[in-house]
């Protein structure tokens, strides 16, 4: 889904609001206000009229106009309506109403036959009596039908496949991620030489990271399940870049704070080449000393941007979070200085992403790697010590309980990948790939299902999950299923 | 591409005028202020031709290569494949199509130009270049395609080949009977509130976007630098981490945040004072650096910050007086000649007070400024010193007086006279000084402070001297301060002044009953309080 935001502008009914907000504003109160007064009173009709009107400023582009709900926020025409102090509370008790009703969005144009306002009151009503009907959406659409109210419709609930319609998407999506690779991996090998390096083609690769995080977010989760085994350092940087970015687009970091994110996130672990190799890729527990010196790491990586050809600005934009990034939500981790300050924003968000990313990879020294529930899991005991506990709610919400990636056993004995994760409604419930075997030592994309669906006659779920892995541990390279 | 730019099929109407209005616009923006009216009067009649062009259709676009504009398949401006080329300029950057659309403003075109002559001129900018500047500015009518020109020579990452994990290892994980190791969150979160973020977080989430926004990056990287400066053990290193100190500081101080300021100096007087023990090869570091702080270059920064200071904020202005005596005293040199360019007279005031603070450290900077070739400056200097303790500053002042003449020998004069108690070996000769203005002056600073010896100066003076009719104003004078400085002891000798009778020298004498009348007058305001002096 394409995301774009939107900045308030003049609109006939209120200076204060962008023409979707102002929507939703008229919406919600015409909801509340049918519930209260009947037809005729001064009101309701008021309520109506501002409803129509803000449809008609809507529809002056274009004849129609969607409005979707898909993971804590409103689409209106594809693009993001931002929360904003002045409207979030407005917008999370439309959003609740939507659960209610259980309907994914609408469709409307401007009413062009009949009594306008009489139909606005109508749709509120029907709205209001479908919140307590069994399968409220499918009333709904047959009691606007009845009604003739032709120029509202129901939307249908998404139905996402990875078809070749998103091929060049991916495409692009792969390039980017190999040239972040090797944007680091190049900085990195300049840095052990001893020599100078700029950082311009990094800050263009994530001006192009943080585009696809705006546009395609899905996609870019998918490429941050991509663990190189042999090339740590390098996939981590980028899958915390990734990550950390898609955690600042969901919470509303304007494109240039992402842009700065992805930045501190390519290089927070910057530091490592300064120390032995052979320490970073122990297989044993590490001495004391090693263990010093590993933890020297994030001062290290402040040493190494300084010494980036970059300006002064970019500098200081850029050295906190690397130099937090360890520090832990409650200060108690290292580097171990008389530093008290409150970690910064980004700090946080990319404490988050290293720690995800890292659980969910294989390493030496755990070569079983975790699976990204399990993850999540034990991130969650360390929320408000280790966490943020507030950013680390975000990203539950924004990965999901089953992220992307995660390999799941099923109860009808099959394997799936998860391809979506779930929607809010039904958070252990995500859309997967089933696997097949490929009767050598791999597995093929099978369907994809929706562990929502439901058995026809006795509504039980078809196909619950009983067991999750993380697929490296079956040599499965999540990233080809998904990307 | 982050905008849909369509493969333009139709006429291309007056593309060409288009063209070689940008480039006439482009390079007036070079040679030209923005607001000259040969800048404005190219960049509208560009803005007209676009305009006319978008009539018809909604977009212009041009295909960029490494010499020309190429519009529907036809060149429409054509340049050599040189740096001086704006279309080279975008295709070294790895532009390959640029389009204007209806709606362009001529603020957002004046951007765009900015943009282009920026990395014309700089070319080897360490961080930025057209194509990210570009996507920075966001335009809403201007796009751009790019290819992949950083790239064209790096290898893909071929993800068949990525190892996800070492295949031994693999094959034990799945012979192992072990549990997984964590717990699922699906049965951790026990609530499925757990998914969903409530109207407050969302709000406070809104709050910590708004403080990063607002976040001081100077202030954060002063306090990790010294962190980092703390536990630097490599020399080289060491200089890098100051140098980025440096320019945070300037930075810093150019936005007047003196409260940082302050906390940045306690910081490294801290540190300073611990590498005492572990790191002494880093004190002369610290040392030099501090006098660098205190150069001219790093507090030339408070020209911009005088600007940010709040006149009626005493707090503000607390802060910046604290901070400046922060500074090494060193710093004068660059202080002094700044009280005559700052804004207000509060703000000079503060200044001098402060140098005078840095001076009682060390006076040295101060009293080398004497010397400074604007007098005014050496002026300022003069006057600071009478304030401050020590018999260099005195000698100093002293030398000064000696070897000035006019207004800033009366200033070392008037410096002087602050010190107490008075300097009788330095005024006593002045007294016949031939600068008027200086005689004048002695005179009364003697008759500031009771003092014998001042007593029977000033009467040996008034016995003894000669006084032609040009000297009667002295003359009084030196009964004044007589009366000024005098004790009953002097009594019996005015007594006997103010019965001073001459036929000859009747005016003369005249002046001396009138003066001794005045002296006498002045002495017995207190008269029943005169005590001898001791």
């Amino acid at each position: 889904m394409t995301t774009r935001t939107q900045r308030p502008q003049n609109n006939a009914l209120s200076p204060k609001f962008t023409p979707e907000e102002s929507f939703i504003i008229a919406w919600n109160k015409l909801l509340h206000i049918v519930k209260i007064h009947d037809n005729s009173n001064k009101l309701v009709r008021h309520a109506a009229k501002l409803f129509i009107l803000s449809i008609a400023q809507l529809s002056e582009a274009q004849d129609a106009f969607t409005i979707e709900k898909a993971r804590l926020r409103f689409y209106i025409q594809k693009k993001k309506v931002l929360n904003r102090n002045e409207t979030t509370t407005v917008i999370q008790q439309l959003m609740g109403f939507f659960d209610a009703i259980d309907v994914a969005g609408f469709v409307f144009s401007l009413p062009e036959t009949g009594d306008r306002i009489n139909q606005a009151v109508l749709f509120a009503q029907l709205l209001n009596q479908a919140s307590k009907k069994e399968n409220p959406a499918n009333w709904l659409r047959y009691s606007i039908e009845n009604a003739g109210l032709d120029w509202v419709q129901l939307t249908a609930k998404e139905q996402h496949t990875s078809g070749p319609h998103g091929e060049a998407t991916r495409q692009k999506a792969r390039k980017v991620y190999s040239y972040a690779f090797n944007s680091i991996s190049n900085v990195t090998q300049r840095i052990a030489s001893k020599k100078r390096i700029g950082i311009r083609k990094s800050i263009r690769v994530v001006q192009n990271m943080a585009d696809l995080v705006i546009s395609e977010e899905e996609v870019l989760l998918g490429l941050s399940t991509i663990k190189d085994y042999d090339n740590y350092t390098y996939a981590h940087s980028v899958n915390v870049s990734i990550l950390s970015m898609c955690l600042g687009q969901k919470i509303g970091l304007s494109k240039k704070a992402l842009v700065r994110l992805g930045i501190c996130g390519l290089f927070h672990d910057l530091g490592k080449v300064d120390i032995d190799i052979n320490i970073i890729n122990k297989a044993g527990k590490l001495s004391d000393s090693e263990f010093e010196k590993i933890q020297q790491h994030s001062l290290n990586s402040v040493r190494q941007i300084l010494k980036l050809q970059a300006s002064r600005k970019m500098k200081s934009q850029i050295v906190l979070p690397p130099f937090e990034h360890h520090l832990k939500y409650d200060l108690s981790g290292y580097p171990h200085t008389n530093w008290s300050k409150p970690l910064s924003l980004f700090g946080r968000i990319i404490t988050i992403a290293d720690v995800y990313d890292a659980l969910t990879s294989a390493r030496v020294y755990r070569p079983v790697a975790m699976s990204q529930d399990r993850a999540l899991g034990i991130m969650l005991e360390g929320s408000g010590r280790d966490f943020d506990p507030l950013l680390l709610k975000w990203f539950i919400n924004m990965v999901g309980v089953y992220p992307v990636g995660t390999l799941l056993k099923l109860s009808d004995g099959q394997m799936g990948i998860v391809m979506k994760s779930s929607s809010d409604e039904a958070p252990t419930k995500p859309r997967v790939a089933l696997l097949i075997s490929d009767k050598i030592e791999g597995y093929i994309k099978g369907e994809e299902v929706e562990l929502t669906e439901t058995h026809p006659v006795s509504g039980e779920p078809l196909r619950v999950p009983v067991e999750s892995y993380n697929p490296a541990q079956f040599g499965i390279k999540a990233a080809d299923f998904l990307v | 591409m982050r905008k849909n730019i369509r493969d333009d099929r139709k006429p291309a109407l007056k593309a060409k005028e288009i063209a070689d209005k940008l480039m006439l616009s482009l390079k007036n923006y070079e040679l030209y202020p923005e607001n000259h009216v040969v800048t404005q009067s190219s960049v509208n009649d560009f803005m007209d031709k676009l305009s006319d062009y978008l009539e018809v259709d909604e977009s212009c676009v041009f295909q960029i290569t490494k010499d020309a504009y190429i519009h529907d398949g036809k060149v429409v401006y054509r340049g050599r494949a040189s740096e001086e080329n704006p279309a080279y300029q975008m295709y070294r950057d790895g532009i390959e199509r640029l389009a204007f659309h209806q709606g362009l403003t001529k603020k957002e075109f004046l951007q765009f130009l900015q943009i282009l002559r920026h990395h014309a001129v700089t070319r080897s900018q360490k961080e930025s270049d057209i194509v990210t500047d570009l996507w920075e500015a966001d335009f809403t009518c201007i796009s751009y395609q790019t290819t992949d020109v950083f790239w064209q020579d790096e290898n893909l990452i071929d993800f068949q080949a990525v190892r996800v994990a070492d295949p031994v290892q693999i094959r034990q994980a799945k012979g192992s009977k072990e549990s997984p190791e964590g717990v699922s969150i699906s049965r951790v979160a026990k609530d499925l509130d757990m998914f969903t973020l409530s109207a407050d977080e969302i709000s406070k989430t809104l709050q910590m976007i708004q403080e990063e926004e607002a976040r001081n990056f100077d202030a954060d990287i002063f306090e990790v630098l010294l962190v980092i400066l703390k536990e630097q053990k490599k020399e080289d290193d060491f200089e890098i981490v100051l140098d980025i100190i440096l320019e945070s500081f300037q930075h810093t101080l150019e936005r007047a945040e003196f409260s940082y300021i302050i906390l940045f100096f306690d910081r490294l007087s801290e540190l300073k004072e611990s590498y005492v023990q572990t790191q002494s090869w880093a004190i002369p570091y610290i040392e030099d650096f501090v006098l660098t702080l205190s150069s001219n270059k790093a507090i030339s920064s408070l020209h911009e910050a005088w600007k940010h200071v709040d006149l009626n904020d005493t707090k503000h202005l607390n802060e910046l007086r604290t901070a400046l005596t922060k500074f090494s005293p060193q710093a004068i040199h660059a202080l002094c000649p700044m009280i005559l360019q700052v804004p207000s007279l509060r703000l000079q005031n503060l200044l001098i007070e402060a140098i005078k603070d840095l001076a009682k450290k060390d006076a040295q900077p101060l009293i080398k400024l004497l010397s400074h070739p604007d007098d005014s400056v050496a002026q300022n200097v003069v006057h600071i010193l009478g304030a401050v303790p020590g018999q260099d500053a005195i000698a100093a002042l002293q030398h000064k007086f000696n070897t000035s003449s006019g207004r800033l020998r009366f200033e070392a004069a008037k410096s002087l006279g602050k010190i107490k108690p008075l300097l009788t070996e330095f005024f006593f000769p002045l007294v016949d000084d031939s600068q008027g203005a200086v005689r004048e002056y002695a005179i009364k600073r003697i008759g500031q402070e009771k003092n014998l010896l001042s007593e029977e100066f000033l009467i040996d003076c008034i016995r003894s001297g000669t006084f032609k009719k040009e000297d009667h104003q002295r003359l009084l004078s030196l009964y004044k301060a007589l009366g000024g400085c005098g004790s009953a002891e002097a009594l019996p000798f005015l007594k006997k002044q103010t019965k001073k009778h001459s036929v000859i020298r009747r005016k003369l004498y005249a002046i001396h009953r009138e003066g001794a009348a005045l002296a006498l007058g002045i002495l017995n305001v207190i008269e029943g309080q005169t005590t001898p002096v001791s």
